[in-house]
């Protein structure tokens, strides 16, 4: 479908020379009126916008020298209407959600070229279907993230009903943050609790000022946590949802097999196995529970909890056709050599995770801190999961079960 | 064999953590567990969840001493646990697309990914 009559310049910026050119080719070809250009690093492309104007920039996010965010900001400063396209491996569906203002299209790789072709297309529509910094909460770790990882630096601003925000990056380290009298760590945590508002980033702007002391996965993982948090308390009394406490065991409903084991277990078990006791039954429940908390991850296929010493499976969760038992089984021997090998290299780091990219699927090994012997292992569709995300979720579930 | 909800209804009563499956040729299988055992204690501390199960596994490096609840009664059973094996670490490099090491120095890439 093409957009007008008119002739457009694109400009198609990516590292991966072979990429961009095979991109750059097969977009020339079914948009022939169209020409297209291809650079390879951020520089070049300025160098080619200032040559001659050019109609949509299409950038890969991550590259050597300058990112694609900040060539993307600016390109903007010369031309603040310019259609961008940005290519990534971490955004969201949640950043779509971003609007109106100039357009800003996202491409999570990897991805099919028709949604490319998609985005040019509607990049050239009239009535442009923009972006700009209409948020819900969801997204606004999303779009820390964003930023992070692209290793900007700037001062994102966030406008809620209830006041403003500031978080300053240095070079993708969140340097500082303050909200009304509030600053560091805690300003960032309130400012990621808003449930919507508004934001804009101001790229290339530096403080002196550096008050937040956490990295930015800490920064992230507590803030989710917070927002959790919150999601529970205020889903109590609704009585339904991922978030609510088991059930009380009178609510349970009656299954003969579970009746029969039940009894068996109150004849035999000692005394000290008090079956009324409501604190501790919740505490059991902890596994199933959290790991029921990966299944609200993007793209989630199955997950569970390996100890590779002894060799038990501790939870287990979803699966589908992916048989888990024979996914742990291989995945032991992952950790087991891992270890082996940076014992053998005498590294003394602890393994945070280990990922393991298929071409449909990631799956995501992560060693319970302090006891690598244990680990969570969850496997994600690819075409859907967000990676980032998914990390900070898993790191999540790993506190939650420790506490 | 008893049915998922069960088993966890039980492990709950139980103040147990259920066992949902042992990997083959690893000590837990060596020692008879399987599916729709519940773990009561580990090295002789009651574990009611994976903290006090990570908490009690260090008690001892080389194995463990475990009592579990299955068919109505508690048995006592030991774990050893196996070497660590010699592995290529090429072979392994090879499988892996990507590595994080806790404690990233700053501004080095934080994805891993290219």
């Amino acid at each position: 479908m093409a957009a007008t009559d008119d002739s457009r310049r694109i400009l198609l910026v990516d590292d991966e020379e072979s990429l961009a050119w095979s991109l750059a080719s097969r977009l020339a070809k079914v948009r022939s009126k169209h020409s297209v250009i291809t650079a390879n690093d951020g520089a070049s492309a300025l160098e080619i916008m200032g040559r001659s104007p050019i109609d949509l920039l299409i950038a890969d996010i991550r590259m050597p020298g300058m990112s694609g965010i900040d060539l993307v900001l600016t390109a903007r400063k010369a031309r603040p209407d310019l259609p961008v396209i940005v290519m990534t491996a971490f955004t969201s569906a949640d950043v779509n959600r971003l609007s109106p203002g100039p357009f800003t299209g996202f491409l999570e790789k990897p991805f099919e070229f028709e949604r490319l072709l998609e985005l040019v297309d509607a990049a050239f529509k009239p009535a442009k279907v923009g972006f700009s910094g209409a948020i819900s909460v969801q997204t606004l770790p999303d779009v820390v993230q964003l930023y992070v990882l692209s290793t900007a630096t700037g001062v994102l601003s966030i406008k809620h009903h209830s006041g403003q925000g500031e978080i300053w990056f240095d070079q993708g380290r969140i340097q500082h943050a303050v909200k009304g009298e509030l600053v560091g760590d805690e300003a960032f945590y309130e400012i990621m609790m808003w449930s919507g508002g508004e934001f804009s980033m101001r790229g290339g702007v530096q403080t002196a000022e550096s008050t937040v002391a956490s990295n930015w996965q800490e920064l992230l993982m507590e803030s989710c946590r917070r927002i959790d948090e919150r999601a529970r308390n205020e889903s109590r009394p609704s009585g339904t949802g991922w978030t609510q406490a088991p059930p009380a065991p009178e609510e349970w409903e009656p299954d003969p097999f579970a009746d029969f084991d039940l009894r068996a277990a109150q004849n035999t078990a000692p005394s000290s196995l008090d079956v009324r006791h409501n604190e501790s039954l919740e505490v059991t429940m902890n596994i199933k529970d959290s790991l029921a908390k990966l299944n609200q991850i993007d793209g989630f296929v199955g997950a569970a909890l390996v100890d590779s010493e002894s060799g038990m499976l501790l939870g287990q969760e979803g699966g589908g056709a992916l048989n888990l038992e024979v996914a742990a089984a291989g995945n032991t021997e992952v950790v087991k050599s891992k270890r082996k090998t940076m014992n053998n290299l005498g590294i003394k780091e602890n393994i945070e995770d280990i990922l393991i990219s298929l071409t449909k699927q990631y799956h995501l090994i992560r060693p319970l801190r302090g006891r690598p012997a244990l680990f969570f292992y969850v496997a994600l569709d690819r075409s859907r999961a967000n990676l980032a995300m998914a990390r900070i979720a898993l790191a999540d579930v790993e506190k939650d079960l420790m506490v | 064999m008893i049915p998922k909800r069960s088993l966890f209804t039980l492990a709950k009563v139980l103040r147990g953590i259920p066992i949902l499956g042992t990997l083959e040729g690893t000590p837990a299988a060596r020692a008879g567990l399987r599916y729709g055992d519940i773990l009561i204690s580990v090295n002789g501390v009651r574990t009611t969840n994976v903290a006090e199960y990570v908490e009690a596994k260090a008690a001892r490096t080389d194995g463990m001493d475990i009592v579990v609840f299955r068919a109505g009664e508690e048995q006592a059973r030991e774990l050893v646990y196996d070497e660590l094996v010699d592995t290529d670490p090429q072979k392994i490099l090879d499988e892996l697309i990507s590595l994080r090491i806790g404690n990233l120095d700053e501004g080095s890439d934080p994805t891993g990914q290219a």
